[in-house]
C-alpha cells in the first residue's frame, strides 16, 4: 500500500515470533527493515565520512531537530536545499521532534496546551517550540521521515494523571502537525504512541492514532529507564494494535539483546546513541558483548577487535594498537572504534534479516544468545519472558 | 653552492658496510633529485623538496588508513614522522609486539620512518631540560630522557632515521647564556648518542640526523656546528642529515634566520640534507628551498586543521602560462617585500561569514572534502565542535600542500630554480 511517497513492503515473516522483513522504500532511499538507525546529532556521525557510512551500507541515519534547528537553523539548512544537501548525504534521513530534548537538556522549559517555552541556550531569548514550530523545522531540514511533537513525560514521573494528560495532548498534537505539515509529497509524518506503562492508556493512544492517516508509527514514552518486564509488554501492546502494512519505530533501542527481542515483537526500526557514544570511550561491540580498548589486557594484544569482521578498522588495526591510540586521547581511535561500531550493529541487523528470510529467527536468537551471555543461566528473565510470549523457548 | 643539496642523495641500508659512495652528493651526474631508501631490496625514491609526514603514534591526525586513502597517492611521500612523546610509554608494547615498529604501529610496511624528540606540532612545556636529560611528555606526563635512555628507545624503534637528542627548548628569546648552555648540551649529548650508535648491533642500518643548536645566536650556531662536525670526525657514514633546530616561529621567515641558514648550508659537509621542522607557509618554504633546506614536515598541516584554518592560496603550475605578471618592473625582486603582507595563504572557517557560503573550500579542488562539502557545513561543524572538521581539513590541507610540493619538485626538475614560480605565487595571491 503506498501513502504519498513512501510505501512498505513486506517481504518475510517469522512464522514463530511476530518479526517480519520489510523494504521501505523512501524518497531517498530503499532502506531494509529491520534496521538500527545510526545517530548523526548535528548533521555528521562522531567524524565518520558520508562515504564511510555509504561502504558500511548505511541506508537512513537519524538527525536531531533541537540542534539543527539551533545550529546551523532553519534559514541556513533551507538556503542550503535540506540537510541532505547541506551535509552531503544521499541517502535517507530521518529526525525527530525536538520535544525529548526540550525536556530532558533544558532545566527550563515550561509545557501548556500551545507548545513547549524555553529559554534559548544562547541568546537566552524565550523560544516555543510547538506542533507548528516542530514541523516548520523539520520541513526546512527535509528528512524522508519527520516526527510528530509529542507531550514528553520524564521517565521519573510517577503520577499517572499526568501520563493520561500527556497521551491525550499528544493526540491533540498530532492533528495540529499534521495539518502544519507542508510536505506531505516527500516527507512522511510518523505518530508517537504514548501511554507510559499503563496497557489500557496505550491501547487507546493506538486506538487515536491509528485511526488517523499516516504512513508509519513510533512506538515511544518507552526505555527511559523504566524496568525492563513493564518496557516489553509495552512494546508487543503496542505492535499489536498497529497496521501491519506500515512501519513501526521503535525509539531509543540499541543493545544487540534489545534489538533481538523488540524484533521478534514486530518492530522495524530502531536508533540509539549507544554504539557511537561507546566508540568514543574504547568500548568496541562484540558477538560476545563489548571490549574496553582502554584496559590494559588489550595492551599487548595484537588481533584485531573482531577476527570476521570486515570493517576497514579491523582490516588495518590491532587492538594493542587502538589501545595505544586511546591512552594518548588519538581522534583517530574514535573514528576506527566508530567504524566498527556501525559496521557491527549493521551486520547484526542484516543477519537479523537472513534469519527471518530463511525462517530460523528462533535458532537465530538461541545461538546470539548463548554467544552474549554465555550460559543460560544469565539470560535476563524479561527477555526469557518476553521471547516466550512469542513462542521462543530460551531454556 | 644554493642547491647543492637538492642534487643527489642515495641511502642505502641493510648493508652491512655503508659504503661511503651512497651518501655522497653526485653533483653533475643527475638531474633527478631524490632520497633514496633502501630496505630489505625494497628502494623507496623520495622526491626532494620533501614533505614528511607528521604522526602521532604513527597516525596522521584525525585520519585513519581508511580516510588518507581519499588523498591522491601520488602526492604523497612515503615517509613518516614519529614523535618519541607519541611513543614513549608504549616501549613494552614495541618489544612484545615482536615485529617492527612500522608493523607495531600499523603502518604500511613500505613507509620509511623518522623518530623525532618532540612532537614539532606541539611542543613540551618550557624549563624541565637538564645537563644530563630532556624532558619528553607522553600520555602519562614528563619523562626525563637520558641520551642512553633516549637511544634505548630508537633501538625498539629503529627508525631509518632518527634525530640525535639535542636540548632545543630556547624558542622563547632565550638569554645568550641559555643558548650556550643549549649548545654545549647538545654536543655532549651527540657525543653519547655516537658511541651508542657505533656499538648498537640493532641500529647499524639506522641513520641520525644532528640537531644544530643556538637559536638566534649566529656566533653560537657556528659553534654548535663546528663542534658538532669535531665530534662527527670518522662517523660521517652514520650522519644521514641535518637539523636546525629551534627557529623562531615566524610568520614570515625573518633575516636573521635566513642568515643562520645560509651560513649552515654553507659550511656543512655536502651530501646531506638539511632538515627544517614546523615550516610550511608558501613564501617560507620557498625561501627556505632557496637558502638550501630539502626536507620538511607536515606539522603545519595538522597545526592549521586542528585551529579551524584551510589552505586556500592558488598555487601556480609549470604548463599554466600565467601572464599575471604584466611588465619586467614587477618580475624584480623586490615584490616579496611589497605584497607579502596582502598574501592570503589561509581561512578560518569557523568564522560567522561562511555559515552561508555553499562553495568548496577551493572551486575546482579536487580533494574529498571539495569535491563533498561546502564552506558552510565545515563552518557549522567547527561551531558544534564536531569531529569531522578537523577530519575534512586534514583531508583538504594534506591536499593542497602535498600538491605545493608536488609543484615545488615540478618547476625545480624543468628550470631549477623558484625564481619566476615565486613571482606567479605572488602574483597570484596578492591581487585583492
Ligand atoms: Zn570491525
Ligand atoms: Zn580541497
Amino acid at each position: 500500500m503506498k501513502y504519498g511517497v513512501m510505501s512498505m513492503d513486506v517481504v518475510a515473516r517469522c512464522s514463530t515470533t511476530k518479526a517480519r522483513v520489510g523494504k521501505l522504500s523512501l524518497p531517498h532511499h530503499v532502506v531494509d527493515t529491520p534496521v538500527f538507525m545510526p545517530v548523526g546529532t548535528q548533521g555528521t556521525l562522531k567524524g565518520l565520512t558520508t562515504k564511510q557510512l555509504e561502504k558500511i551500507g548505511i541506508q537512513i541515519m537519524l538527525g536531531n531537530t533541537y540542534h539543527l534547528g539551533n545550529q546551523p537553523g532553519e534559514d541556513i539548512l533551507e538556503e542550503a536545499g535540506g540537510l541532505h544537501q547541506f551535509m552531503g548525504w544521499p541517502r535517507a534521513l530521518l529526525t525527530d521532534s525536538g520535544g525529548f530534548q526540550m525536556v530532558s537538556l533544558l532545566k527550563l522549559s515550561e509545557l501548556s496546551e500551545e507548545g513547549v517555552q524555553f529559554e534559548h541556550p544562547r541568546d537566552k531569548s524565550i523560544m516555543m517550540l510547538s506542533p507548528e514550530k516542530s514541523i516548520a523545522i523539520q520541513n526546512a531540514i527535509g528528512a524522508d521521515i519527520i516526527m510528530q511533537l509529542d507531550d514528553v513525560v520524564s521517565s521519573t514521573e510517577t503520577d499517572a494523571k499526568r501520563f493520561k494528560e500527556a497521551t491525550r495532548r499528544s493526540v491533540r498534537w498530532l492533528d495540529r502537525c499534521i495539518s502544519a505539515h507542508k510536505r506531505n509529497g516527500d516527507q512522511c509524518l510518523f505518530p508517537i504512541i504514548q501511554g507510559g506503562l499503563d496497557e489500557s492508556l496505550r491501547k487507546e493512544c493506538l486506538h487515536e492514532m491509528t485511526s488517523r492517516v499516516v504512513p508509519g508509527f513510533a512506538i515511544g514514552g518507552l526505555s527511559g529507564g523504566e524496568c525492563k518486564d513493564d518496557f516489553w509488554k509495552m512494546v508487543t501492546t503496542s505492535t499489536d494494535g498497529l497496521p501491519e502494512d506500515k512501519p513501526r519505530y521503535l525509539m531509543g533501542v540499541g543493545y544487540a539483546a534489545d534489538l533481538i527481542v523488540c524484533v521478534a515483537l514486530g518492530c522495524d526500526m530502531f536508533d540509539c546513541v549507544f554504539p557511537t557514544r561507546t566508540a568514543r570511550f574504547g568500548c568496541a561491540l562484540v558477538p560476545t558483548g563489548q571490549i574496553s580498548l582502554k584496559n590494559v589486557s588489550c595492551s599487548k594484544d595484537f588481533t584485531p577487535i573482531q577476527e570476521d569482521c570486515h570493517c576497514t578498522t579491523c582490516k588495518s588495526y590491532t587492538k594493542a594498537y587502538l589501545y595505544m591510540l586511546f591512552r594518548a586521547n588519538h581522534p583517530s581511535a574514535c573514528h576506527m572504534v566508530s567504524v566498527h561500531n556501525v559496521m557491527y550493529q549493521f551486520n547484526l541487523m542484516r543477519s537479523i534479516r537472513e534469519a527471518i528470510k530463511n525462517d530460523s529467527y528462533p535458532q537465530f536468537i538461541k545461538d546470539y544468545f548463548l554467544k552474549l551471555f554465555k550460559t543460560p543461566l544469565s539470560y535476563p528473565s524479561w527477555a526469557v519472558d518476553s521471547l516466550n510470549s512469542v513462542g521462543v523457548r530460551l531454556k | 653552492m644554493k642547491h647543492k643539496r637538492l642534487l643527489y642523495f642515495s641511502i642505502k641500508r641493510f648493508k652491512s658496510t655503508v659504503s661511503n659512495m651512497s651518501t655522497e652528493c653526485i653533483k653533475e651526474k643527475s638531474q633527478e633529485k631524490t632520497l633514496t631508501f633502501t630496505r630489505n631490496e625494497q628502494v623507496t625514491h623520495i622526491g626532494i623538496p620533501c614533505c614528511i609526514m607528521h604522526t602521532r603514534t604513527g597516525c596522521i591526525p584525525h585520519l585513519t588508513e581508511e580516510t588518507l586513502d581519499y588523498l591522491d597517492k601520488k602526492l604523497i611521500q612515503n615517509i613518516y614522522q614519529v614523535p618519541l612523546p607519541s611513543v614513549i610509554d608504549y616501549q613494552d608494547i614495541l618489544e612484545a609486539a615482536n615485529t617492527n615498529t612500522l608493523e607495531c604501529l600499523c603502518m604500511p610496511n613500505t613507509s620509511v620512518l623518522y623518530a623525532t624528540v618532540q612532537d614539532f606540532s606541539c611542543l613540551p612545556p618550557s624549563g624541565y631540560n637538564t645537563n644530563k636529560t630532556v624532558a619528553v611528555w607522553g600520555a602519562g606526563g614528563k619523562i626525563s630522557v637520558t641520551p642512553q635512555s633516549y637511544m634505548k628507545l630508537v633501538e625498539v624503534l629503529k627508525p631509518d632515521i632518527f634525530q640525535v637528542l639535542a636540548d632545543g627548548d630556547v624558542l622563547k628569546a632565550e638569554s645568550r647564556k641559555r643558548i650556550i648552555k643549549s649548545v654545549n648540551r647538545s654536543v655532549q649529548y651527540l657525543d653519547e648518542c655516537i658511541k651508542h650508535h657505533q656499538q648498537s648491533k640493532p641500529l647499524e642500518n639506522s641513520k641520525m640526523i644532528c640537531m644544530i643548536e643556538g637559536g638566534n645566536n649566529l656566533e653560537e650556531r657556528k659553534r654548535c656546528m663546528k663542534l658538532m662536525l669535531e665530534k662527527l670526525k670518522g662517523h660521517e657514514d652514520c650522519v644521514w642529515g641535518f637539523g636546525i633546530d629551534a627557529l623562531p616561529r615566524e610568520k614570515y621567515i625573518s633575516e636573521g634566520t635566513k642568515t643562520v641558514i645560509k651560513l649552515l648550508n654553507d659550511e656543512l659537509p655536502a651530501g646531506k640534507p638539511l632538515l627544517v621542522h614546523g615550516f610550511g607557509h608558501p613564501l617560507n618554504i620557498i625561501d627556505l628551498i632557496e637558502d638550501g633546506v630539502s626536507v620538511f614536515d607536515s606539522t603545519y598541516v595538522t597545526e592549521l586543521s586542528e585551529s579551524n584554518h584551510a589552505l586556500v592560496y592558488g598555487i601556480p603550475s609549470i604548463d599554466s602560462s600565467l601572464s599575471l605578471l604584466n611588465g619586467d618592473a614587477k618580475t624584480n625582486c623586490s615584490i616579496v617585500d611589497v605584497d607579502v603582507r596582502k598574501f592570503v595563504e589561509t581561512i578560518d572557517i569557523s568564522d560567522s561569514c561562511f555559515s552561508r557560503s555553499f562553495a568548496p573550500l577551493v572551486e575546482n579542488c579536487p580533494c574529498y572534502t571539495c569535491v563533498n562539502h561546502t564552506r558552510a557545513y565545515i563552518q557549522h561543524l567547527t561551531v558544534v565542535n564536531e569531529m569531522l572538521a578537523p577530519v575534512l581539513l586534514m583531508l583538504h590541507n594534506f591536499h593542497h600542500h602535498l600538491t605545493f610540493f608536488s609543484a615545488l619538485r615540478n618547476e625545480l626538475n624543468a628550470c631549477s630554480n623558484l625564481k619566476s614560480f615565486k613571482q606567479k605565487l605572488i602574483a597570484l595571491n596578492s591581487m585583492h
